[in-house]
């Protein structure tokens, strides 16, 4: 345990986790069958899929992910990483989810199977089981155990994760919901008290900037061309991101998940803001010698509110850190595991599981995903790469497929979504391992491969799997919408 | 930018506490039976291929 945290400060995490269990007790009567379970009947009003949506995307990927990327490379973690998903965030409103109302799917998976058939679906299940597992916040439950609680890091891990498992286990989305708007307005109170304490004592950007020099306020900061297209490419996620399709079909009304994401996207920003002036501030205060040299960027948030805030905002903070992992876990747990029993089991038997059997396989398949996302957590050095790895993957297998779907039906013909889904999902999968056993480690704990070309030699980073991947996928599907027409024409 | 700093303070703060205070207006629709929450503001939608 750090010297600034005291009883009170753990005295308000435990009591944090007893209320999160005790949502979930209290939801837990409420369910009736899978498709209460899985988008909680479909009653969700504004207010609540807001605090949902924001608490449930942005878990420590981003409050940790962004600090760490601010600390490396200074403001242009949020121009450059932050900002090109405000676009995609309000597209996903106004084009996406009126589009996705009008089917009947509950997952997106599903979509996918309605349109493309069952390998498609089985593949962008797989996908999403991928993107879901909650690696980043399950790991960062370990850094916060170990950090205040001197636990170890595997321990944190397990014991925030069963807390979470059981309510989700327990409650389905509505307690996964209800949780979400506790940590919701924990997570964001903590980061607007931490930073402007922060703010008063260390000083704003510029002065921060005129401290460190130009470089920490460059837009770009020294970022490539090649990270700054992967970037723009991630942000395209959430046009794709399993979590808002499951909130779109909970919502109560088409409206009501229209408006959520649009007050959303405020909110993203204002956050993605503060916790980047923090990492801006934890490199200001190493260089200030207040902190240590050898800091680690993924525990510069936690550093640098330990230095500034008192005890009991201490503990705060940490309950908002603790609430940001898991409302992620969470809802993500939830599903990865309902993706692989009701999309992928389904798909791969073409047997319709009943609703009993439906909720106890998600429940079981929950922890198992917990165990595999703990796992996974051990293969990546930087918080920001594993959610590249995760996007690249999702995106890779489903996003020309769901475009199609949505904006041009006509192009949605069977074989142009299978052959996009399983030659994405391969091709980026394939790439990861090739990567991970043929790579060589970089400056910045990535791994590349040395490509000739032209008689030049270029190191390609693990991180440009999407620049590969997507493009292939989009040929796939040009391929299988041809192979389609040429049998309609023969037929 | 450091009133824009200032400006997300305000935001992400106040601002989190009046959405929870309406999710709180909306608790008992949430939790009621299915049809409650939209039958109340008249919200509900039959989804699916129309």
């Amino acid at each position: 345990m750090t010297a600034a945290f005291g009883a009170v400060d753990q005295a308000i995490v435990v009591l944090y986790l007893i209320c999160m269990l005790g949502v979930g007790v209290l939801t837990a009567s409420r369910i009736r069958d899978f498709r209460d379970f899985f988008i909680a009947g479909g009653r969700l009003t504004t207010p609540l899929l807001v605090c949902t949506l924001v608490s449930t995307y942005y878990g420590l990927d981003v409050t940790f992910g962004s600090s760490e990327t601010a600390f490396y490379e200074g403001i242009a973690a949020f121009v450059a990483y932050s900002a090109p998903f405000y676009v995609f965030y309000a597209a996903a409103a106004v084009l996406v989810a009126p589009r996705l109302r009008r089917l009947s799917a509950i997952s997106l998976p599903e979509v996918m199977g309605d349109a493309y058939g069952p390998p498609a679906r089985a593949a962008a299940a797989l996908a999403s089981f991928v993107y879901s597992a909650p690696i980043i916040s399950v790991a960062g439950m370990g850094l916060i155990g170990a950090t205040f609680f001197g636990l170890d890091p595997w321990v944190g891990c397990v014991i925030g994760a069963s807390i979470a498992l059981a309510y989700t286990v327990l409650g389905g989305l509505l307690a996964d919901a209800m949780t979400d708007a506790v940590q919701f307005v924990v997570m964001c109170l903590s980061a607007a008290i931490a930073a402007a304490i922060v703010l008063v004592k260390v000083g704003g950007p510029e002065a921060i900037g005129a401290r460190l020099g130009g470089e920490a306020l460059a837009p770009l900061g020294t970022l490539s061309a090649w990270e700054l297209l992967v970037f723009a490419g991630v942000a395209m996620t959430p046009l794709v991101e399993p979590a808002f399709y499951q909130r779109t079909f909970a919502a109560a009304a088409t409206r009501q998940i229209v408006r959520a994401l649009l007050i959303g996207t405020v909110l993203w920003a204002c956050y993605d803001w503060v916790v980047v002036y923090l990492g801006l501030a934890g490199r200001d205060l190493v260089a200030a010698g207040r902190l240590p040299a050898d800091l680690d960027g993924s525990a510069v948030l936690l550093a640098v509110v330990a230095y500034a805030l008192p005890p009991g905002l201490l503990g705060l903070f940490v309950a908002g850190c603790v609430a940001a992992a898991m409302s992620t876990v969470d809802s993500y747990t939830l599903i990865a595991a309902g993706n692989i029993v009701y999309d992928g089991w389904q798909a791969v038997t073409g047997r319709r599981l009943s609703d009993r059997a439906l909720l106890l396989s998600t429940r079981l398949l929950a922890a198992v995903t917990l165990a595999a996302a703990l796992g996974l957590s051990l293969l990546f050095e930087r918080l920001r790469d594993a959610w590249i790895f995760m996007s690249t993957v999702l995106l890779s297998t489903v996003f020309w497929p769901l475009l199609a779907v949505l904006f041009v039906p006509r192009l949605a013909t069977p074989r142009a979504g299978r052959f996009s889904a399983t030659v994405g999902l391969g091709l980026s999968l394939a790439l990861f391992v090739a990567f991970q056993t043929l790579g060589v480690p970089t400056d910045d704990g990535s791994l590349a491969i040395a490509v000739t070309c032209g008689g030049r030699s270029l190191d390609v980073a693990r991180e440009a799997g999407l620049l590969i991947a997507l493009p292939v996928s989009l040929a796939a599907f040009a391929a299988g919408w041809l192979a389609d027409r040429r049998r309609r024409r023969s037929a | 930018m450091t009133v824009a700093t200032w400006i997300a303070i305000l935001v992400l703060g106040p601002g989190s506490v009046a959405v929870f205070a309406f999710f709180l207006r909306d608790l008992r629709q949430v939790m009621g039976d299915r049809r409650s929450a939209g039958v109340r503001n008249g919200e509900t939608e039959v989804r699916g291929p129309r």
